[in-house]
């Protein structure tokens, strides 16, 4: 974000065209973020607040079980839902789209159709809350919204896909930088995986089991390479400034961007599902091969970041993107240990499962909470407080690790004292509901945090009421024969 | 704040500045997993239909009568799948056959008939894909045992299990005052959970349908790709069996 604002002529064979400069970029997103911004924080503390009291009622089952809408299994997939969709879904989508029009040096092409596509995504993320409360849920995970809900999803992704390819196809530098190329992933993601999962589910495309393949690749997909591609664009953005180098490797970057395109949606089974052997064996192998492009992301970061970490750390926005990073890494070595036959017959089933799912999800709420306030702050040119993004930043780190590790830890816990065929199930529980409790110590810091968020995004909308109101009395003064001009007069 | 600016040190993949073949790519990377893991599985066993194993003489997996269809409905409605599976792993793998919760590892045919298929992915709560059976209420003459102690456990988890961390679902029951006599289906509360004298705790058709569901959750006919295992008597002396603590067998864990 470094360069001057405005135009620069850039001439070739086909002779001379006009490229926008970064303020200029980054002005085409004023309404689209603003938008997102007051929304998706609207969905944030609405997730949290639902998260917060499912777990809370996980240590008091008699609270609150008196209303339907109320029950634990209503409110932990609405909560999450509303989190992964609500939130992070749409504020990736416009950071993703913002760090690809800056790859490519373009100003955001057909800013209606994401207007539009951001529009019907909330009206699917609210029909979809509506409808798991109201005990519609399809009882598929991560797809739980009633099918007419996530619909609305898959249209308004595709719209906000079509005007982030039509970035790209307008670019005016020759080389895309990598992080293009995972923001289109992730953009082309969603549409695929969420079209195929509803035209799949919604008739007899799929029986049996197979319902159980097309909710995880689903799942897999969406986690891995839409919300996962989003925060990896966002890095590989931020990482090289924020350090003052260049990215170490685009080859590397290569490696990652395909190994992870092609394995990652293949890695949906696990030891000792249902499934023939072969299937099992294919996922295995998915999840290994898509472990090289992984580690081909760590070696490109680390190798950026060398000698300089503490940098990165150094700054409110490299906070949370170095942390995102770590998170993503941590995430994806859980995941592959897991997998091993060892793991798998202890952990398989637990808590831990769900450790990692709030690790990925949490690793890319890391990333766009790092990239949103840049987002706004230039596209409107008013920074928010520091302050409120600053304890933000920290209760979110802690939440978020509270949230998740000690959910990894309690499915050890949990599955070791089963394993040994004489403990009984409510003590094998029980003997996990210490690190539970940290669980929902962590929810509890993370709602904490999103209320600063929420508080820093308020105190942006007001500077900008203000300014407004104060730009409409100016205008006022300055009519004559306005009311007024006409007392100054 | 931009890495753009920045570059990169080293080169290569220039061609992945071409749009068309960025597309392509990545809509043959997606698309080729839809192929692996779901189009390839679905001619395999996708189209499968139901067998007649010879143990039984029937078709297998059965159709759901329709009040358990109906309670499958609640179930899903409800979320028990955020909490329960229903899914016996294989043995030497994990811990289920060896605490008894099926007579073998489930397959996919027994879930042929299912829509949707609610397998889960954590267990907040013990697996139900046997729970009748493993209960020890499979005979015909007990389930009515059966569905009274999971009526009694839906309305208050606590009133059969003293840790569970289960929700309570008071609002699949009606509370209603007793006129003469109290309703045949009435729950048998004690203490705390028993309600004010002259009032008494009746079932909803949505409870009702919910225990017909669990009812009929079972795995344990031999298939030819899962047949019965034995009960290994080393490992069921010590251990227990996880399940609901049916009125007959009060040592019995949840």
């Amino acid at each position: 974000m470094t360069s001057p604002a405005g135009h620069h002529p850039t001439c070739s064979d086909g002779g001379c065209s006009t490229v926008p400069g970064a303020a200029e970029i980054d002005a085409s997103f004023r309404f689209p973020a603003l938008l997102v911004a007051f929304k998706s924080a609207a969905w944030l503390v609405l997730g949290a607040l639902l998260l917060l009291v499912a777990s809370v009622k996980l240590h008091g089952p008699g609270m609150l079980s008196g209303k339907p809408w109320l029950t634990y299994g209503r409110l932990l997939p609405a909560g999450w839902d509303v989190l992964v969709y609500g939130f992070a879904g749409q504020a990736a989508a416009i950071t993703g789209l913002w760090v690809l029009a800056r790859a490519v040096s373009q100003r955001l092409q057909a800013p209606i159709l994401v207007l539009a596509g951001l529009a019907l995504w909330n009206v699917g993320v609210l029909a979809g809350l509506v409808g798991i409360l109201c005990g519609e849920s399809t009882g598929r995970e991560w797809l739980e919204m009633p099918p007419g809900a996530m619909s609305f999803l898959v249209f308004g992704a595709a719209l906000m896909g079509v005007s982030g390819w039509m970035t790209y196809s307008a670019r005016t530098n020759d080389d895309a930088y990598p992080s293009a190329w995972f923001s289109l992933l992730a953009l082309l993601s969603f549409v695929w995986f969420g079209t195929v999962a509803l035209s799949m589910l919604g008739g007899e495309g799929a029986r049996g089991v197979v319902q159980v393949l097309v909710q995880r690749w689903f799942a897999t997909g969406i986690s891995k390479l839409w919300l996962g591609g989003f925060a990896i664009a966002i890095i590989f953005h931020f990482l090289p400034t924020l350090v003052g180098r260049p990215l170490a490797s685009r080859q590397l970057a290569l490696v990652a961007f395909w190994s992870l395109a092609f394995f990652t949606p293949w890695s949906v089974t696990h030891h000792g599902d249902p499934f023939p052997r072969w299937l099992v064996s294919v996922g295995l192998a998915g999840r290994f091969l898509a472990s090289i492009g992984w580690i081909a992301l760590g070696m490109n970061w680390c190798k950026t970041t060398e000698k300089v970490k503490g940098t990165v750390s150094s700054t409110l926005a490299g906070r949370m993107i170095g942390a995102a990073a770590i998170a993503l890494l941590t995430a994806w070595a859980l995941d592959l240990l897991t997998s091993f036959l060892g793991m798998a017959s202890v952990v398989r089933l637990t808590w831990t499962q769900a450790g990692i799912d709030w690790l990925l999800v949490g690793a890319v709420i890391l990333a766009v909470q790092g990239a949103l306030p840049e987002l706004l702050s230039r596209s409107l040119g008013r920074p928010l407080s520091a302050g409120l993004l600053n304890a933000h930043s920290w209760l979110t780190l802690v939440g978020i690790g509270l949230a998740s590790l000690p959910l990894v830890l309690a499915g050890l816990v949990q599955g070791r004292s089963l394993s040994n065929g004489t403990t009984g199930f409510v003590e094998a529980l029980g003997s996990s509901m210490h690190l539970v409790r940290l669980n929902s110590l962590g929810l509890t810091l993370f709602f904490i945090g999103q209320l600063a968020f929420v508080g820093a995004v308020l105190g942006l909308a007001r500077h900008l009421v203000l300014g407004c109101v104060t730009t409409v009395a100016r205008w006022a003064a300055s009519v004559p024969g306005g009311k007024t001009a006409g007392v100054r007069s | 704040m931009g890495g753009v600016g920045s570059g990169w040190e080293d080169g290569g993949g220039e061609i992945m500045n071409s749009g068309p073949f960025l597309f392509c790519g990545i809509l043959l990377a997606l698309a080729s997993s839809w192929w692996g893991v779901i189009v390839a599985p679905r001619l395999q066993f996708g189209l499968s239909s139901t067998v007649v194993p010879a143990e039984t003489g029937q078709h297998y997996p059965a159709g759901r009568p329709g009040l358990a269809q109906q309670g499958a409905e609640v179930y899903r409605s409800e979320g028990c799948n955020t909490c329960h599976s229903q899914l016996v792993r294989p043995e030497g793998f994990g811990f289920d056959l060896a605490l008894g919760w099926g007579r073998r590892r489930t397959v996919a045919q027994d879930y042929l008939r299912d829509n949707p298929v609610m397998l889960g992915s954590v267990r907040v709560g013990p697996d139900l894909a046997n729970i009748a059976t493993r209960m020890g209420f499979g005979d015909t003459n007990l389930q009515p045992v059966f569905v009274a102690t999971q009526l009694k456990h839906l309305y208050h988890p606590r009133a059969v299990t003293a840790r569970s961390v289960m929700p309570a679902y008071p609002y699949l029951f009606e509370k209603r005052a007793i006129h003469g006599r109290p309703s045949a289906d009435a729950l048998k509360l004690e203490g705390a959970f028993a309600p004010e004298a002259g009032f008494e705790i009746v079932p909803k058709p949505e409870a009702r349908a919910l225990a017909a569901y669990l009812l009929s959750l079972r795995s344990s006919v031999s298939l030819p790709e899962a047949p019965v295992i034995p009960p290994p008597t080393n490992q069921v002396a010590g251990a227990k069996t996880n399940s609901i603590p049916a009125p007959a067998a009060p040592a019995a864990k949840k």
